[in-house]
């Protein structure tokens, strides 16, 4: 792994990723004014797009960043935006939340609203874009149908009967207003996915406030884990909020990074840990500490290598990720019933994802060989 | 419409965020969120205890050395408005 970067190298949004994470000095204050009228605009983008805006918001605010009156009034504009989405989402997060409690689901809010509420100094400072649940295995279904009957379209349907509440990792949900809602069984997709303890993230329970209503989440470790998983099994390049969420709760929220390890270690995910942190460290420039020595230094399982390469390699997918997770379900008998769901999945499921059953097989088969090959 | 001597304060039940931008809420009544900004943040700051209209007021015409009447107009629509989509509960 790289070491971290010179402030000199570090991009604007990569700066604006750190505020209030590292002391500046005056030397190191940023002026957006001094940009052209195209940086500016391609600046401005990667606000948006890495969800960065209140983060350059308060940059403005408490003076590390200075800026043209034009450029202050846009991105106060864009944080009231994301504020106003927020809000928006949040209601729809208590309706759903509400009619699952009333059904007898135990569900929890992961990511976003959670995070904004619980890990950041106050929840104006993380944007997020869509609501994320996660509800026992054995109720994913009737909270499924809860989301349908609420006028929430399933993006893709189930691989097979009883896949989701067995293997899957869960659904995206969109209503007609272009709100979405996420769905989860467990935290990823895959073999890092199947190996965690989910029972514990129901066992260890935090509550955070909406609207005069309590809800439920998930602990504070267990929220830097999940952080981690998206951030380094996500997408190819995590988005700087999901690097800037580990950072906050490592620094500012002095999550116990030991502790973390040992839970990570006992779901077989040391190296998603480990890769979070080196990502988080050197894309945001932060002074290295006891956690990016360990992520730095930390030699992964063979297993762990294999697994990681269903996320990080080339030709990363999720029919690769899906196949890489046969390694890690429990039992010849699960081991079965997992690649015939894969193999011969349903037909709506293939309408959805595939032209035929043919394409299908061919996609499954070079998954599962590529998985096998890379062991 | 609530008396001027009644006593409001935030509802419980709005979503809200504050920041540099000023106040966004989003009351029970509202179909969209409606942002806040200069001295209406200031009285929805206020309002996070119980008050009247009459000590907001007051309180607002210190703070910006304006003229009490102005104020209180001022602050008799934006009450109101919050009054009417449930971002305040009256006592």
């Amino acid at each position: 792994m790289t070491s971290v970067g010179s402030a000199e190298q570090i991009s604007m949004l990569d700066f604006v990723a750190g505020v209030g994470l590292r002391a500046h000095s005056e030397e190191e204050i940023r002026h957006l004014e001094q940009m052209s009228e195209a940086e500016w605009a391609e600046f401005h983008r990667g606000l948006l797009l890495e969800r960065l805006v209140p983060l350059a918001s308060y940059a403005l605010d408490n003076g590390s960043l200075t800026a043209s009156e034009l450029q202050r009034t846009e991105i106060t504009q864009d944080h009231a935006r994301a504020m106003s989405l927020a809000v928006v989402l949040e209601r729809r997060l208590l309706e759903v939340y509400s009619e699952m409690s009333l059904a007898g689901i135990d569900v929890r809010v992961l990511k976003g609203s959670a995070v904004a509420h619980l890990d950041y100094p106050d929840p104006s400072w993380r944007a997020f874009g869509d609501v994320d649940l996660l509800v026992p295995a054995d109720t994913f279904d009737a909270a499924s149908e809860i989301l349908t009957a609420a006028g929430a379209r399933r993006r893709f349907a189930e691989v097979s009967k009883g896949f989701d509440s067995r293997f899957g990792k869960g659904a995206c949900f969109s209503y007609e207003d272009g709100l979405q809602i996420d769905l989860h069984r467990t935290l990823s997709a895959g073999p890092f996915g199947l190996t965690l303890d989910l029972d514990s993230l129901f066992r260890d329970v935090e509550e955070f406030e909406i609207g005069g209503v309590m809800l439920r989440t998930i602990s504070r470790q267990h929220r830097f884990l999940h952080a981690c998983f998206h951030a380094a099994l996500g997408d190819v390049s995590p988005r700087l909020v999901a690097l800037r969420d580990i950072a906050e709760m490592l620094l500012a929220n002095q999550v116990n990074f030991r502790d973390a390890v040992v839970t990570a270690r006992a779901w077989r995910a040391e190296v998603v840990i480990a890769r979070a942190i080196s990502l988080a460290w050197q894309r945001i420039d932060l002074p290295p500490n006891d956690a990016y020595a360990w992520a730095n230094s930390y030699s992964p399982s063979g297993y762990e290598e294999r697994a990681l390469r269903a996320y990080t390699s080339e030709n990363r997918s999720y029919a690769t990720q899906v196949a890489a997770g046969v390694t890690a379900v429990h039992g010849i008998a699960g081991k079965l019933a997992y690649m015939r769901a894969l193999l011969l999945p349903s037909r709506q499921h293939i309408s959805g994802r595939d032209s035929s059953y043919w394409a299908r097989l061919r996609r499954g088969a070079g998954a599962l060989r590529e998985s096998r090959s890379s062991q | 419409m609530a008396k001027a001597s009644a006593v409001i304060k935030q509802s419980p039940e709005v979503i809200s965020r504050t920041g540099p931008f000023g106040v966004v809420i989003l009351a029970p009544g509202d179909l969209e969120p409606r942002l806040l900004e200069g001295s209406a943040c200031f009285v929805w700051d206020l309002l996070s205890d119980w008050s009247t209209r009459e000590d907001i007021s007051q309180s607002l015409a210190q703070l910006f050395e304006a003229d009490l009447e102005v104020v209180s107009r001022d602050v008799e629509i934006l009450i109101d408005e919050l009054i009417a989509t449930e971002a305040l509960v009256v006592s």
